[in-house]
């Protein structure tokens, strides 16, 4: 098998295999770019859970996560998929159970001693865009690093996409014209908007 | 392959830029003083926050795309100026009139990171409704690429075997992604 053909070879069985990605992130970046289109669903939240004299027990108040996991279970919750938590403020902790279909949001008011528990219902929005922003490294669940690692892939293959991209360009004398003038558009365009933004 | 040979660059920055996203390398953006100056400041009457901004880059030069927070309490107006390869930082304090200019150092990181969320076309200058624009171009092209690609992949009798193995276990295994996070 000569170079070439195996650069086509691989290029093309690359894409395919990751072409869902590729669907994917292309409608989810139009969501993305055009935020007031796909509003709908991205606030129906339904609350399945809310305590009043809830307290957190046991762990070390300065330790968010260790506090985070507390609430989760609590909260009747085993976080398999990992959690995000952060504090917006001193009487306040965000929790995020993370899901492309259902998220789960947990909610600690310190000083009203209350906690909210609810899930977002299902729209194609916000899942869409769940997919495409979703920081699969720092929820260390196995599931959430699989798809962190799926998304390397992904980019190390457009990076091969546009290399091997031009080379196959390179080989077709008959294109080379018109490549050249695109190549040229592109670098204008691209450094200007680089210059200009 | 002439749309590829176009959108190459915004492809090898979106993908690098997910890879330093992804894995948490962008470095935190340094600033160091630029300039200080005294701004004598003639608001219209009722002009919000982002009109009195706006009105200040444009005294200041430096007028373009921005996110503007504030009013403090004590009259402060904070503007990020989001401009790509020199971010800045500027600081309006209406009690005294004085304005610091802060200059981000160029990272490539923290670039990267910038060009991948530029996009939208909330803010009302040429150049970003342009890089909108440039964006929804590169959607269109990855869902033709993406169908394109298996066009011409089912006119090579030759690659159909493998082909089809490939593109049964990349939509398998992105379904069970999809159904189980």
């Amino acid at each position: 098998m000569s170079f070439l053909l195996l650069t086509r070879r691989v290029h093309l069985y690359l894409g395919m295999f990751l072409l869902p990605w590729v669907v994917m992130f292309g409608v989810s970046s139009l969501l993305l770019n055009h935020t007031a289109w796909f509003q709908i669903g991205a606030n129906d939240w339904t609350t399945l859970d809310e305590r009043a004299n809830y307290d957190v027990q046991g762990p070390v108040p300065g330790d968010l996560r260790a506090v985070a996991a507390r609430i989760i279970a609590d909260a009747g919750y085993e976080p398999r998929a990992g959690f995000g938590a952060f504090k917006p403020n001193a009487n306040r902790v965000n929790i995020n159970l993370p899901s492309f279909r259902h998220p789960i949001r947990i909610t600690y008011f310190s000083d009203q001693h209350r906690l909210l528990v609810e899930r977002r219902g299902f729209a194609w929005g916000p899942t869409l865009r769940n997919m495409h922003t979703h920081d699969g490294y720092y929820l260390h669940a196995p599931g959430q690093t699989a798809w962190a690692v799926m998304v390397d892939i992904l980019c190390v293959a457009i990076l091969f996409w546009v290399a091997s991209g031009l080379y196959m360009w390179w080989v077709l004398p008959g294109t080379r014209g018109w490549g050249w003038a695109t190549l040229a558009a592109s670098a204008l365009s691209f450094g200007w908007l680089l210059a200009r933004l | 392959m002439y749309l590829a040979l176009f959108l190459g660059p915004w492809m090898l920055a979106y993908a690098l830029s997910t890879i330093v996203m992804g894995h948490a390398w962008t470095a935190p953006q340094a600033l160091a003083l630029e300039r200080e100056l005294q701004y004598e400041a003639n608001f219209q009457a009722g002009a919000t926050p982002r009109e009195q901004a706006r009105q200040i880059l444009v005294a200041l030069d430096l007028d373009g795309a921005f996110s503007v927070q504030g009013p403090t309490p004590e009259g402060r107006l904070t503007i990020n100026r989001q401009d790509l390869l020199t971010p800045r930082r500027i600081v309006y304090s209406a009690a005294d009139g004085h304005v610091t200019v802060e200059r981000g150092a160029f990272q490539t990181t923290t670039f990267l990171n910038r060009f991948h969320h530029r996009r939208g076309y909330d803010q009302p200058f040429a150049a970003d409704w342009l890089m909108a624009i440039s964006i929804d171009l590169v959607v269109v092209a990855m869902v033709f690429w993406a169908f394109s690609g298996l066009w011409m992949w089912w006119t090579m009798k030759a690659t159909r075997g493998w082909g089809a193995l490939c593109g049964v276990a990349g939509v398998a295994l992105f379904a069970a992604f999809a159904w189980t996070l």
